[in-house]
């Protein structure tokens, strides 16, 4: 096992070079190099754009700048933003907890409420229940998440005479501001989720429930509830693990529109507004830490399999 | 359990993706058996709203023949006879719009998905299929652009092509490429383990006859279910990107960007939300119908197994 | 900026309404009035900022949200308006423009130009404390010009252009301070007071602070720090020069570039002002807790065209320009996408002193929308048949690429088939700025001077080369590179009165129109008011809170 965890930590290395390399170059490509930004009517100049160049780090081949981004980032140096000559390292801290706690927020709601209503459904197939929330869960998935962000807000402005809190706390400082102003950006995001979430479930009880084993112990007359809550549950886990690993991935750079539409200083926040304003050093730390994160999710999925899974080995 | 352990679960960024991969019917008797698996509500319920969406998008501006761009009316006008869905902020015609954007929504789901489709199966078969050092090789190439944030990806390419909704389709396209690459991989990896392919290569076939005759068959039911869920994860990425304005360019209607303006007048004029919003929600619901009932009929487990979960047989 | 369009309510609890700017004549003790945007003296009588500080109520915090983020608040090389809403409250200049843009003595109290107009003497008020309690002396105010000269990182020396020939600062005493100029120069003052790129910082503040998301000014509100794409915080300078100020204990700009949020914010009251939409604005007008203000600014819309040579292009005849300026029907655009509020602008907007061509003029005349006689200009130039041409323009606001509609629909009318294409603000912002691009559909802001809007027309500008070296006119040029120098506004006047109307003929630009701005505040928010500069002035220098 420590063998196979080891092989697998070894196998994301390439990637990440990749995907370092991939984003280096995407941003460099785009058309609005920040020297230009930087040195506006001047930017034609050789000596401005020299000196802009020099300021900025963007002096040397693309190889030597690449070399350069990435020794510093061995020894925890992300570079500095163009913008506002902040840390990259400072930017994506600050940026980080908040949409962390939002992903965690709208994942809890997915599977709190997706994981029962998929048990609920697979167990009282094509009830009333399965197919009501087979069609929600479809609705789920076919609205856009910045629209229902929109609705949500309109919704509780006029309603209740609500929005949440603006000014981001930290849970630890108070936690009733900071779930107050997270409730509604993690509803928006967690409706997809928790449309797959229950979708998956629903299908994999019903797998689980029509295998031989299962109908056997039945026929042994185990009781309908304690072949559920035994046999069929844990096997529901899986699809739950997956889909979470996976989306805690997507939703750290995909919440980037709920993010600013309920003015949240997160991570995809920080990264679409950074692309807009070719703040490349940002651009790429804040890329490759969410390709971290993405990878580092899915391999704790896999490994979280086994535990699930006894029959799954390790080769 | 037939499948390496080295990759991750197929979900797509942003798209559903429960396809089951574990036994799809390659029998006879299981065919006969999931035919009456036909008389599937669901199915042609998205059959239907599907088959609309294509009849209104190619005939619709013959029906309805006000231009779509024109400026023809007083702007924010509620639904009458004369502009069944009313007029937008400019003073158009909704309901030529959203016919347009009708229209729109099909070639979007039909290019990136076909691009998708492409790249994602000449990946995914050429890993499966040859394994060893070819399938690291593509895979690590997936797994890098899966861990790339599709927005990222998405803003970068619409920079460097333009914006517009060509481009806004490739970059979806690439965006959901290697789910398409995973699933694909994972149907031939399990084919490859199947009997006839083994006797085929005993016989002297060549890769390509293998691969044409009996792997590509083999792998089509898993792939309609998953064109059937992208098409509608096409349409809504590109309602997001019309969101940040790198989709369809105005004046032209797409729903997405007719969405996206509509929500500053949701307020006072929620009809101008209220008919696009509509109309990406039944597509996509059209689109997801379809992709359930053709799992229902094609999947004899009736279960998707979920992704990248090994096969328990 | 016609002062009947925003509500007095904003402005009773103690200012008085102030009078059409182009009335007033109070120029500053010993200043030229070449900072003052009114320029000469029309002899109308100016009412006198009343303050019955009796009925202003101290205290309380301002939760204000910006449609920007300032993405940072570096006192030099500023590009985005946004940094400046960001960092305004922070930091003072020598000299700075009252509501009606009159220039007013700020860290100085008086100056003196040389005979030669070569220097100008200022004298500092004594006693101002920046927000680190140091004293303000003349080295500081050498410190500042040099970083005005080269702005270091975050800032940008593409700021620079917009300085006037500054070489430098001697300290004569550390109360007195003389600015040396390259040479006479008519835009020193209405640079200074703009305020924009010109604060006055303690000498050695970029060794002391992290100036991208920290402050040290003499403003009336002390930075406490900025998040980006979060918030900006304030509280009160209690050391205020201005004795009485600030009002407020303190101050939170909180970013939210999503209307909608900003709207149910409002509504909701977790704001106390925003700027919005004119659409939205109608929206709420209902609201009993809220207050609509409304008011002109810098702000105007115009279509742009590059002129290089080495293309052929059909818009290099001057009569295809004339035709497209002819065929833009500007009110049903103002109508349209504008829900009817807007004005013709020229390239001048409307409100900037005494300097914008008159109404009449624009709407009868340069700007009249004629489809005949842009059809005979089209059939003239051999171009009946129509071509087709890119129209590019911001993605984002939205107001740009609905514009875009409405002209392309317009100009279907002489055959003129425009493609729209809506680029991500950065894409536009580096394609425009490169000249890559046929036609484009973009916006001007506020100047500190009139020569900020003519410029560009000077074959001396590097921007000038990179859009249309091929728009040629001797006079323009003169006008244009005497105005610079000549200090005397009413000398100045028909200088860029004349350069302006050769422009409308030459087109070597369509301006359009100028919009109105409209900003949501809540009842208790009193003397916030549309600033014309597009910066939200109010916040900083009259603004208090009922309740």
């Amino acid at each position: 096992m420590g063998g196979y965890v080891l092989r697998r930590f070894f196998l994301t290395i390439p990637t990440l070079i990749g995907i370092s390399i991939i984003i280096f170059f995407m941003v460099r490509l785009l058309p609005g190099d920040y020297v230009e930004i930087l040195g506006g009517d001047f930017a034609a100049s050789p000596e401005v754009k020299k000196a802009a160049q020099d300021q900025l780090g963007l002096n040397g081949s693309y190889a030597e700048q690449y070399w350069r981004w990435v020794s510093g980032i061995l020894h925890g140096d992300f570079g500095f933003s163009f913008r506002n000559t902040e840390p990259v390292s400072d930017v994506l801290l600050h940026a980080f907890p908040i949409t962390a706690e939002l992903v965690f927020l709208g994942l809890l709601i997915a599977v709190v409420i997706g994981l029962p209503l998929g048990v609920l459904s697979a167990v009282k197939r094509d009830s009333k229940h399965d197919y009501a929330a087979r069609v929600g869960g479809l609705i789920g998935v076919s609205v856009p998440n910045f629209w229902l962000a929109t609705l949500l807000l309109l919704f509780t402005s006029r309603v209740f005479g609500w929005v949440p809190p603006l000014t981001y706390v930290p849970f630890y400082k108070d936690p009733i501001q900071n779930l107050s102003q997270f409730i509604l950006p993690a509803i928006s995001i967690s409706v997809f989720t928790l449309a797959i979430v229950m979708r998956m479930v629903r299908a994999t009880m019903l797998e689980v429930l029509g295998q031989d084993y299962v109908r056997t112990a039945r026929a042994k007359g185990v009781k309908r509830n304690v072949v559920i809550s035994r046999h069929a549950l844990r096997n529901a886990l899986i699809p739950v693990v997956t889909v979470v690993g996976f989306e805690i991935g997507i939703l750290m750079g995909g919440s980037a529109i709920v993010e600013i539409i309920f003015g949240l200083p997160g991570i995809g926040n920080t990264l679409i507004n950074a692309i807009f304003n070719r703040d490349y050093p940002v651009v790429q730390g804040a890329t490759v830490l969410l390709a971290f994160i993405f990878i580092f999710a899915n391999l704790a999925v896999d490994l979280l399999y086994g535990v699930l899974d006894p029959r799954i080995s390790q080769e | 359990m037939s499948m390496p352990n080295n990759e991750g679960p197929i979900l797509a960024p942003e798209g559903p993706s429960e396809i089951g991969l574990g036994a799809w019917a390659y029998t006879s008797s299981r065919k006969a058996k999931s035919f009456a698996k036909w008389r599937n509500p669901i199915g042609i319920t998205g059959a239907i709203i599907v088959g609309m969406n294509v009849f209104i998008a190619l005939f619709g501006p013959y029906i309805w023949t006000i231009d779509p761009d024109e400026l023809v009316a007083t702007r924010l006008q509620d639904p009458s006879w004369a502009h069944p869905m009313g007029t937008d902020e400019l003073g158009r015609d909704t309901m030529a719009r959203i016919i347009h954007g009708a229209q729109v929504s099909l070639q979007v789901g039909a290019i990136s998905v076909g691009i998708a489709f492409v790249l994602g199966v000449s990946l995914g078969l050429l890993s499966g299929f040859f394994g060893g050092k070819v399938d690291s090789l593509l895979m690590r190439f997936v797994d890098m652009m899966f861990a790339l944030p599709g927005l990222v990806l998405a803003i970068v390419i619409a920079g460097l092509l333009g914006p517009n909704r060509r481009n806004a389709m490739i970059a979806i396209g690439i965006v959901i490429t290697p789910a398409f690459a995973r699933v694909v991989r994972g149907a031939v990896l399990e084919v490859m383990g199947f009997p006839f392919v083994e006797s085929a290569r005993a016989l002297g076939a060549s890769h390509k006859r293998i691969m044409v005759r009996n792997v590509l068959p083999n792998i089509a039911a898993p792939l309609i279910v998953l064109v059937t869920v992208y098409l509608s994860t096409a349409i809504l990425s590109e309602a997001a990107l019309s969101f940040l304005g790198l989709g369809t360019q105005p004046p032209e209607a797409s729903w997405g960007g007719m969405l996206n303006s509509a929500r500053s007048y949701i307020d006072a004029d929620p009809w101008l939300s209220i008919f696009p919003g509509l109309a990406i929600a039944i597509v996509v619901l059209g689109f997801n119908f379809l992709g359930d009932g053709l799992r229902d009929i094609l999947d004899p487990r009736l279960g998707p197994h979920v992704g990248g979960a090994p096969d328990k047989k | 900026m016609s002062d009947k369009e925003t509500p007095d309510s904003a402005v009773s609890g103690g200012v008085t309404r102030r009078d059409a700017l182009v009335k007033a004549s109070v120029v500053a003790a010993g200043a030229v009035a070449a900072g003052s945007m009114a320029g000469t003296a029309k002899g109308a009588v100016r009412k006198k900022e009343t303050f019955s500080t009796s009925k202003v109520k101290y205290g309380g915090r301002i939760i204000w949200a910006l449609e920007q983020d300032p993405v940072q608040v570096a006192p030099f090389g500023q590009t985005l308006t946004s940094g400046h809403w960001g960092k305004q409250a922070a930091y003072d200049s020598l000299v700075e423009w009252d509501r009606n843009l009159q220039l007013k003595p700020a860290l100085a109290t008086s100056w003196k130009i040389a005979a030669d107009q070569k220097s100008i003497t200022f004298n500092l008020r004594k006693g101002v404390k920046f927000h680190n309690g140091k004293e303000l002396d003349a080295d500081d105010v050498k410190y500042s010009v040099e970083k005005m000269l080269n702005p270091p990182l975050p800032g940008s020396i593409a700021t620079v252009g917009q300085v006037p020939g500054f070489l430098g600062v001697d300290v004569i005493s550390k109360y007195v301070a003389r600015l040396n100029l390259k040479t006479r120069d008519a835009r020193v003052f209405g640079f200074l007071a703009w305020g924009r790129y010109s604060p006055i910082v303690p000498a050695g503040l970029y060794e002391q602070i992290n100036v991208s998301r920290n402050a040290i000014g003499t403003g009336p509100y002390k930075m406490v720090g900025f998040n980006p794409n979060d918030r900006v915080e304030y509280t009160a300078n209690k050391d205020f020069w201005k004795v009485g100020r600030p009002y407020m204990d303190a101050m939170t700009l909180k970013t939210l570039p999503d209307e909608q949020a900003r709207i149910a914010a409002l509504r909701a009251g977790a704001i106390d002002g925003a700027t919005v939409s004119s659409d939205s604005a109608t929206a709420l007008k209902g609201d009993s807790n809220l207050t609509v203000l409304k008011g002109g600014t810098a702000a105007f819309r115009e279509l742009q065209m590059t002129l290089k040579p080495g293309e052929e292009k059909p818009y290099d005849d001057v009569r295809v320009r004339q035709a497209v300026n002819f065929a833009i029907n500007r009110q049903a655009i103002i109508d349209t996408v504008y829900n009817g509020d807007g004005t013709y602008s020229g390239h001048v907007p409307p409100g900037y002193g005494q300097w914008p061509l008159p109404q009449a003029d624009l709407k009868q005349k340069y700007l009249k929308y004629d489809l005949p006689k842009a059809k005979a200009l089209m059939a003239a130039a051999g171009m009946s048949k129509g071509f087709s041409v890119t129209l590019s323009t911001f993605s984002t606001p939205l107001d740009f690429q609905q514009v875009a509609s409405v002209i392309k629909s317009q100009l279907k009318a002489i055959n003129i088939d425009v493609n729209i294409v809506a680029q991500e603000p950065g894409t536009f912002g580096a394609n425009n700025g490169l000249g890559k691009f046929e036609w484009d559909l973009t916006a001007r802001g506020m100047r500190g001077d009139v020569d900020g809007y003519m410029a560009e027309y000077n074959p001396s500008a590097a921007i000038y080369r990179i859009w249309y070296p091929e728009f040629k006119d001797v006079k323009l040029w003169r006008d244009i590179g005497n105005g610079r120098i000549t200090l005397d506004p009413a000398k100045r006047l028909p200088l860029y009165t004349d350069a302006q109307k050769r422009i409308m003929v030459g087109v070597p630009q369509i301006s359009l129109v100028q919009v109105q701005k409209f900003q949501v505040i809540r009842k208790r928010v009193q003397g916030m008011y549309v600033a014309f500069s597009s910066f939200n002035t109010g916040l900083r220098d009259s603004v208090w809170l009922s309740s």
